[in-house]
């Protein structure tokens, strides 16, 4: 933002060329799960496709298994990044706010989730979950999920928390306002974009989660666990590519809003 | 009457003042216990599970016996797991190294055109980065099957006479990681390559400096960070990945990360898939903590 590109330090064509080949290897591939979502043929793609049609939408949208995994995956996200938002602000009100005995490791627990390998949180879950006799439901897909969903907010709320800094919670506290007066009129404005952008990244990554999910879910399926399985066992494969399309797009929404959110408040 | 009123308020600041730094370290505990319970109990105590786990001695119907044994890890270094270790760095080095090859132009290039441009360019790079990653893979197995997109238009055009078998090679499995990681790769390199002045770059270039010169004395050395965070956001997970080798390898390529899964799944051998996973578990924090003590950790890595 602060560079005004002067001509001599823009990337010489070769890098520039370099750079438009990275481009297209990384959007090719998305591209064509695009169009071939619309493909004439069923079982195996050829290049161009033969033909363009609908009718996959139409199919996916009566597939029941699509809808409940659908459902699924939305419900765990709700409540997981419910359960982020809460644990996340609570932790970054303690970060910024306030000295205490451990700050240092409790910052390093909370970024463990997402700093580890997907398979060896998955891999402790599961173990404790057999170990504990815990039948697989809903809730043990929550769980896994909140843990890695907390730093997402978390992150986002301590960055904001230490921007606005203390005085104006002093101020409050000194008109003799309470705790919960000060966190509802003071507090709580100051940072409830953080608290939604934070909200947003948390719900797209539990709704994108798979390798912490195949550990912690028995035999129910997510919508990324459903494509997962249709990888594997194929059935009118070009209905995968319509529930892909349905994956990219619930992702992306609360992403872009997310990304709205911090720069507005960056500016 | 004012002037008492006055002095008053100013006790009473000063008290409240006193009042909120004593209680600042017991409203801390208070603040951070329930996030600290949940992580204690869902993250720590799980992780001590498998650390004991690993510890035990696998019954003979795929039970756990709790014996204390430290045969898994002893047996982590027969010759048929340690090259499943090195495999599995050697792998992981390798698509950091392409991801960094391919993506250091691009993040370069970002870097450095206009501002408008720069943010479409940006999103652009945040589109793969945030698809799904069981997508990516779907796209890339449509594309490499025997019968896929690359084989019919290759086949279309003449090019070739017999389809390509790339699909179920090592090679699939590289592309597929190079594909899934570049994106983390990209964004530490640009947040680097962004934070570099213009003003010492046009300084070396007034003080007769090539271009290559200076890339290579003020560019490069400045990008290290974004190198050092691209390459252990990229390394660690490439080296836990199963499912890229699962599903474009043909389980012919076995990772640290099958063997996990494999031992925990299949193969029912608790104890030995623990201590592998303790294994992938302790690589990967002591790359982190080398990274975080060199580098500091950096907020923005993360989103």
């Amino acid at each position: 933002m602060k560079k005004s590109s002067t001509g001599g330090n823009t990337a010489p064509l070769p890098v520039a060329l370099g750079a438009w080949i990275a481009l297209l290897f990384l959007h090719v591939p998305v591209l064509i799960i695009l169009l071939y979502a619309f493909t004439t043929e069923e079982a195996t793609y050829s290049f161009p496709p033969p033909g363009l049609t609908l009718r996959w939408i139409g199919i996916t949208m009566g597939r029941t298994d699509f809808w409940q995994a659908l459902q699924l995956s939305l419900r765990v996200a709700g409540i997981a990044t419910l359960a982020a938002l809460v644990l996340g602000t609570l932790a970054a009100a303690a970060v910024a706010r306030s000295r205490f005995f451990g700050k240092e490791a409790v910052s390093f627990l909370l970024l463990l989730p997402l700093a580890l390998p997907g398979i060896v949180t998955g891999i402790a879950l599961r173990s404790a979950i057999s170990l504990g006799n815990i039948p697989f439901s809903f809730w043990t897909i929550v769980i896994g999920h909140a843990t890695f969903c907390v730093v997402v907010v978390y992150n986002n709320v301590v960055a904001r928390l230490r921007r606005f800094g203390n005085s104006q919670v002093e101020a409050s506290m000194d008109l003799g306002a309470n705790g919960w007066q000060t966190f509802r009129y003071v507090i709580f404005p100051n940072i409830a974009s953080a608290l939604l952008a934070g909200g947003m990244l948390a719900f797209a990554l539990s709704f994108d989660e798979v390798i912490v999910t195949t550990f912690t879910a028995g035999q129910q399926s997510t919508l990324p666990i459903w494509i997962f399985s249709q990888l594997v066992r194929p059935r009118d494969r070009p209905v995968t590519n319509v529930v892909a399309i349905v994956v990219i797009l619930i992702t992306f929404i609360p992403i872009v809003i997310a990304h709205r959110l911090t720069q507005e408040s960056n500016e | 009457m004012a002037a008492s009123t006055r002095g008053t308020v100013l006790k009473k600041r000063r008290l409240s003042l006193a009042a909120l730094r004593e209680s600042t370290t017991a409203q801390g505990l208070a603040l951070i216990a329930p996030t600290a319970l949940y992580l204690l109990v869902f993250m720590i105590v799980p992780m001590i599970l498998v650390g004991i786990l690993s510890l035990m001695t696998r019954g003979p119907y795929g039970n756990v016996v709790y014996r204390l044994n430290f045969d898994n890890y002893t047996r982590l270094i027969d010759p048929l797991y340690l090259r499943i270790l090195m495999y599995s760095i050697g792998v992981g080095a390798a698509t950091t190294l392409i991801t960094l090859v391919i993506g250091y132009p691009l993040a370069y290039y970002i870097a450095r055109v206009p501002a408008r441009q720069r943010n479409v360019l940006l999103f652009l790079i945040l589109v793969p980065f945030w698809t799904n990653f069981i997508i990516r893979i779907y796209a890339w197995i449509m594309i490499l099957r025997t019968e896929g997109l690359l084989n019919s238009f290759l086949l279309n055009l003449g090019l070739i006479k017999v389809p390509l078998d790339i699909l179920y090679t090592p090679t699939a499995v590289l592309i597929g990681m190079v594909y899934e990681f570049l994106p983390f790769m990209i964004l530490p390199l640009y947040t680097s390559l962004e934070k570099i002045e213009n003003a010492q770059l046009e300084a070396a270039a007034d003080l007769g400096a090539r271009p290559l010169a200076s890339f290579l004395r003020i560019t490069f050395p400045l990008s290290l960070p974004g190198i050092t965070a691209g390459s252990i956001l990229t390394f660690i997970p490439a080296m836990g990945m199963f499912v890229v080798p699962d599903l474009m390898g043909g389980a012919k390529t076995i990772l640290i990360g099958n063997l996990v899964r494999n031992q925990f799944l299949t193969a029912r051998d608790w104890p030995f898939g623990a201590a592998s996973s303790m294994l992938l578990m302790f690589l990967t924090l002591a790359m982190t903590l080398y990274y975080t003590r060199k580098v500091g950790f950096s907020e923005d890595l993360l989103v």
